[in-house]
């Protein structure tokens, strides 16, 4: 849906936001764009989206080139800019008709906005003017206008930047729901993690306008876990942990909280790995011990996200 | 031109930036104005057709003033309130943008032409002036509103705010105003009579006394004419290179 | 006795003509004397354009070499005097003249008038070698009021505009209000 190719982006003033981006998103992926403050993601997405012409490379949005054919990728995509602003003399519907008019300007389609407004759940304020809606309500409207010309894609610069909880989970809910009944394809910039790791199913972690990591986040989660952590909770904690070390002598054994966690050596494949499980659980019921609990422990996108972060600042040592 | 914007930019103009309120305060001025002529000893002393001249100047500088404000923060407005971003999104075309905003500047003046028809038909009532009054006013008027519109439409998309937007056209209007009360020895100067003979400002006050004072026949000012419809179209065609300049802010 | 009171009567008073700078100036300008020919007078509604012409003559027994001529306007009613350059384009031009003994010259200063008003112009002929001026007699210069502005319909369009303009924009914004 989304392809790009060696896209830099340098301004007149000489720097350079982008650098070599190439980027690859899926028809109906929740895509997360990644990356610290002044890392490009704007410049990025104001490139998707067409406002800024790339100094080099190419974008392809749905197969069509977006600076040769900007207002066509403009009738397709959708756009949440990061400081969204609004005509706060503006009721909801007035501010939704207006953009309906600009995109279709031969007939407004008066069920459809009333449908955004029922989606976004505004339809009981829909004759309030803006101004005196509150940040998430703002940012609601905001998605139902980018939603207005029925986008096959729609972008979001960090839609849920200053809500409180509720409203952050009202937004993911609303774009999870976008997403999974109308296969609408979402590129998210966030600096919320947490949103990123809940919403999406693939990430791009870019520094200093470079591309970092690019991938699934399981991929990405697996790329950088340096250590297998199995996670367990058994009837007896303190008899379990005192006979994996001293009966089955496994030295990374230790117990945190309700769990007990075990590191298995870095040497260790898949297989070496099952084993490992095999031979706690089968010292664990030899013993009358049951097992309530057995997983292992993933990194988070935080801890995905510093990884990245800090092996882009080695490399760029390096280079 | 898109009819939306249209509508959005004349309501926006009218209500929200006080365009109507603007008309009402033109209106009390003039009004107040027309009193103190009528009814002053000072004011008696001149003839119909100073007061109907003066009228003319003061009714076109309060509409080109409100419709250089509206004009000028039209564009500085969009990025001052961060909705440039969701309107360069749409299909809509830059010109296209630039034209529904300019147009809605000129409408706003237009109506304000209109608000001070009445004056001019009471000032010049009895003289048989206020047909060329009218003219001078609609037409004359019209083409320094067109100008001057465009120069503050332009100079917002120019520029990073409203307040340089409406400063620098303000400006620009009172350069060229200068001329137009240039006195003895500067007025009759080489730089004077140029500056004179090309300024749209001073044509167009100058062309009024043979008009409405002398009666002379229409066909006689056209030489007063060509400036002001030479400034109109350099101010038009500055705006159309402006509009393919539209921006974020701080994008420049 | 009797005689010398009116003898020391016509001392002061020779006295006084010959030694008052006034008086003696008044004497010596007799020697140079200008005077507006034609128009007589105009009295025109709404605008006269014409040519003022005076005759400059030179009444001493040398030649005036370095004599300029200009036009004045004095406005009767409203007690000012103003810039010439806005009673005709060039009727601000001074003219510069020599003059043999007994020669006369004529000026012709050609002048365009649309003010309304009771004016006087006059012609002042100065000599830069005597620092000396003379004037003409004043041109009385009549400009009539061709129509005059109606203060009754003045006065109604005034009360009644900004109340119309008031009412429109207060039930506007109410008719906004009511929509949304």
């Amino acid at each position: 849906m989304i392809e790009t190719s060696g896209v830099s982006k340098t301004y007149h003033n000489g720097f350079t936001a982008v650098r070599e981006l190439n980027l690859h998103v899926n028809e109906g992926d929740i895509f997360g764009f990644l990356g610290p403050n002044g890392a490009g993601k704007t410049t990025t997405i104001r490139m998707l989206d067409g406002l800024l012409a790339p100094t080099t490379g190419t974008i392809r949005i749905a197969g069509m080139d977006v600076t040769a054919q900007s207002t066509e990728v403009k009738k397709i995509i959708g756009v949440v800019p990061e400081s969204h602003g609004y005509y706060y003399w503006m009721t909801a519907r007035e501010y939704l008709q207006y953009f309906d008019a600009l995109f279709h300007p031969e007939k407004s389609d008066s069920k459809y906005i009333d449908l955004l407004l029922e989606r976004v759940g505004l339809a009981d304020k829909h004759n309030v003017s803006v101004g005196q809606f509150s940040r998430g309500m703002k940012q609601r409207l905001g998605i139902a206008k980018a939603l207005i010309n029925h986008p096959k894609i729609i972008f979001l610069d960090e839609p849920t930047l200053g809500l409180d909880p509720k409203g952050q989970k009202e937004i993911q809910d609303l774009l999870r729901g976008l997403n999974e009944n109308e296969g609408l394809t979402i590129f998210i910039t966030s600096h919320m993690l947490k949103d990123i790791e809940v919403l999406c199913n693939r990430v791009c972690i870019i520094k200093d306008g470079l591309m970092i990591e690019q991938g699934s986040i399981r991929e990405l989660q697996d790329r950088y876990m340096d250590t297998y952590t199995i996670l367990l909770q058994s009837s007896d904690n303190l008899r379990a942990v005192k006979l994996l070390k001293d009966a089955e002598h496994l030295p990374q054994v230790s117990l945190c909280e309700e769990r007990i966690e075990i590191t298995c050596p870095s040497h260790l494949n898949a297989e070496g790995i099952l084993a490992v499980k095999h031979r706690v659980a089968t010292a664990l019921f030899s013993e009358g011990l049951d097992i309530l609990e057995l997983s292992h422990k993933s990194l988070s996108m935080e801890d995905v996200f510093f990884k990245a972060i800090e092996r882009g600042e080695k490399k760029a040592v390096s280079a | 031109m898109n009819k939306a914007m249209l509508k959005k930019e004349l309501n926006e103009s009218m209500f929200e930036s006080k365009g109507l309120w603007m008309m009402v305060a033109v209106s009390v001025i003039l009004s107040a104005l027309l009193i103190v002529v009528a009814n002053i000893k000072e004011g008696a002393a001149m003839a119909q057709s100073d007061i109907l001249q003066y009228a003319i100047k003061a009714v076109m500088f309060m509409t080109i003033m409100v419709s250089m404000v509206l004009g000028g923060s039209c564009f500085v407005s969009e990025r001052e309130g961060h909705t440039m971003e969701s309107l360069l999104l749409t299909p809509v075309s830059k010109f296209s943008l630039t034209l529904s905003k300019y147009t809605s500047a000129v409408i706003l003046g237009a109506i304000l032409y209109l608000v001070s028809v009445p004056y001019i038909i009471a000032i010049s009532y009895g003289s048989g002036l206020a047909v060329r009054a009218l003219l001078i006013c609609l037409l004359n008027g019209g083409l320094l509103l067109l100008a001057f519109s465009a120069i503050a439409v332009s100079f917002s998309i120019l520029t990073d705010s409203s307040k340089t937007a409406i400063l620098v056209s303000g400006l620009l209007l009172v350069v060229l105003m200068f001329p137009a009360f240039a006195q003895g020895i500067l007025k009759q100067s080489l730089i004077g009579r140029t500056f004179l003979a090309m300024d749209p400002l001073a044509n167009c006050f100058t062309l009024m006394t043979p008009l409405l004072s002398e009666v002379a026949s229409i066909g006689t000012v056209t030489q007063y004419i060509w400036p002001q419809v030479i400034f109109a179209a350099l101010s038009i065609a500055l705006l159309v290179w402006s509009s393919k300049r539209i921006s974020l802010k701080g994008e420049k | 006795m009797k005689k010398k009171i009116p003898t020391l009567l016509l001392l002061i008073l020779l006295l006084t003509v010959f030694t008052v700078p006034a008086f003696a100036a008044s004497n010596d300008t007799q020697a140079l004397d200008v005077r507006i020919t034609s128009p007589t007078a105009v009295e025109m509604k709404p605008i006269y354009a014409g040519d003022i012409t005076a005759e400059v003559t030179n009444n001493s027994s040398g030649t005036l070499n370095h004599l300029n001529c200009f036009l004045s306007v004095f406005d009767v009613d409203r007690g000012l005097s103003y810039n010439v350059d806005e009673f005709g384009e060039k009727a601000y031009v001074a003219y510069p003249l020599s003059l043999a003994p007994g020669e006369t010259a004529t000026v012709t200063i050609p002048v365009k008038v649309n003010y309304v008003g009771n004016f006087r112009f006059t012609v002042t002929v100065l000599d830069l070698d005597s620092e000396r001026s003379c004037i003409s007699q004043p041109l009385t210069v009549h400009m009539l009021t061709a129509s005059e502005l109606n203060k009754t319909v003045a006065t109604i369009v005034a009360v009644i505009m900004p109340i119309l303009c008031l009412s429109a924009t207060l039930v506007l914004f109410r008719k906004r209000k009511i929509k949304s």
